[in-house]
């Protein structure tokens, strides 16, 4: 069962939409962070042991000025982190796409599918999460 | 019907020692392969030639009949080709097949001349099929190893260099295509996000032209970057290729460009807060003593 669940996430309506997601699906607790830079400083506080460390990331690309991949940098380049999955949800275009491969993100939702198939995606961590906690 | 056939099957004993002789003469390469070797191919050739003539006949080779002899060339085409024989040298094996051939066709056809001619006629057709096959397999072998070759060469080619803790190094040699182009890229984006680099140079002094292509080229590689939060500099541009970019009407205006790779390194370790100090030499000296104390 996934637990925490942290939106970084820019535009206000997507960020109640996708917490909407999460919560239906048996999210406890979310937070919505709405710029990078908050973000970051969330997860240098889980990296000095002053925050729980969420269980999925729920990561959109375009802000206004550092774009999502600081995130994913950082989530990269420490090996803590790594447990946390990540799930980027944007207006993707092709390259931002292949772009997330490099840094190894598998889920890739684009915005435009609407809030159905992000469901779709996160119901896999949530079932997983399930499977876990019934073993 | 041609009596070939049969003639092959009965006397493929006396043929195969006189071709080994043939071959002695012609195109042995000891240094290349060894007898057994030779001995060896030329059996398991002559047994699938005289299998393929009796149950498939010698005009079309290719039937199924025919497939192990095919086979068989092209293996030993190919092993060939990687021994380091030429061409010639491996066509020759097939080729020198033709005067034990004709030998015997003459000893058995002695009483018609007519029919000599005929069957040695089929048995050149025959030949020279084989050694056709020979050859394009010879070629095929050649033309995978040169493939291959290209792709390592391609990979070589464009290292991703650390040139410190944040900045990373790409110099590119030689021209660059799509295909080159889009392999620079990815090592470029792999190395930015292993390092954690905010820098990368591309170094462009081994790059003898640039056309509107490449820039291109180069300029999505730079957004790619800048999107995962990378800032690239091109550094190498030289007076030639500094005049083709403002003759071609390339925008470089949202890149940086320097002339030498120094210079963009320097930039670099500047932008990421870290400065180069000569060292002083008097505490250098002091700090030698001290050990040596």
């Amino acid at each position: 069962m996934l637990h925490r669940v942290l939106i970084v996430e820019d535009t206000a309506s997507d960020a109640r939409q996708s917490a909407a997601v999460m919560k239906k699906l048996g999210a406890e607790d979310v937070t919505a962070l709405n710029n990078i830079a908050s973000a970051l400083l969330f997860l240098q506080d889980v990296m000095e042991g002053t925050k729980e460390a969420p269980d999925l990331i729920l990561l959109d690309l375009s802000f206004p000025r550092e774009s999502g991949f600081e995130v994913l940098r950082f989530w990269k380049s420490n090996p803590k982190l790594q447990p946390i999955h990540i799930v980027v949800w944007t207006v993707m275009g092709d390259t931002e796409k292949k772009l997330c491969e490099f840094f190894g993100v598998e889920h890739v939702v684009p915005k435009w599918a609407g809030p159905r198939e992000l469901e779709a995606v996160l119901c896999t961590f949530f079932d997983e999460g399930r499977r876990d906690g019934a073993k | 019907m041609s009596k070939l056939p049969e003639m092959i099957s009965k006397h493929q004993e006396a043929i195969r020692a006189d071709w080994l002789k043939q071959m002695s003469g012609a195109v042995r390469r000891a240094d290349l392969m060894s007898n057994e070797e030779i001995d060896s191919q030329s059996r398991e050739l002559l047994t699938t030639i005289a299998s393929g003539a009796k149950s498939g006949g010698i005009t079309n080779l290719d039937g199924p009949a025919w497939t192990p002899a095919r086979e068989a060339l092209a293996a030993i085409s190919a092993s060939r080709a990687k021994q380091g024989f030429t061409t010639s040298e491996t066509a020759i094996f097939v080729l020198s097949l033709k005067q034990p051939l004709f030998a015997m066709v003459r000893k058995e056809l002695a009483a018609s001349p007519d029919a000599v001619f005929d069957e040695i006629w089929k048995a050149t057709l025959l030949l020279d099929n084989l050694a056709l096959i020979t050859a394009d397999a010879f070629q095929t072998t050649r033309e995978k190893f040169i493939a291959r070759q290209q792709e390592e060469l391609m990979e070589l080619s464009t290292p991703v260099v650390k040139l410190w803790d944040g900045i990373l190094a790409l110099p590119i040699i030689g021209t660059l295509d799509s295909a080159r182009t889009q392999v620079v890229m990815e090592s470029l984006l792999q190395a930015v996000v292993q390092t954690n680099s905010r820098f990368a140079i591309i170094d462009i002094t081994g790059v003898p032209t640039v056309d509107t292509l490449v820039a291109q080229h180069l300029l999505k590689t730079i957004t790619a970057a800048r999107l995962m939060g990378a800032e690239c500099i091109i550094s190498g541009v030289r007076p030639q290729i500094a005049q083709t970019i403002v003759h071609l009407g390339i925008d470089l205006a949202n890149v940086i460009t320097k002339a030498k790779l120094a210079d963009a390194f320097a930039l670099a370790l500047q932008r990421t807060g870290k400065t180069v100090v000569a060292m002083d030499s008097g505490n250098a000296k002091k700090t030698l003593f001290k050990k040596e104390e």
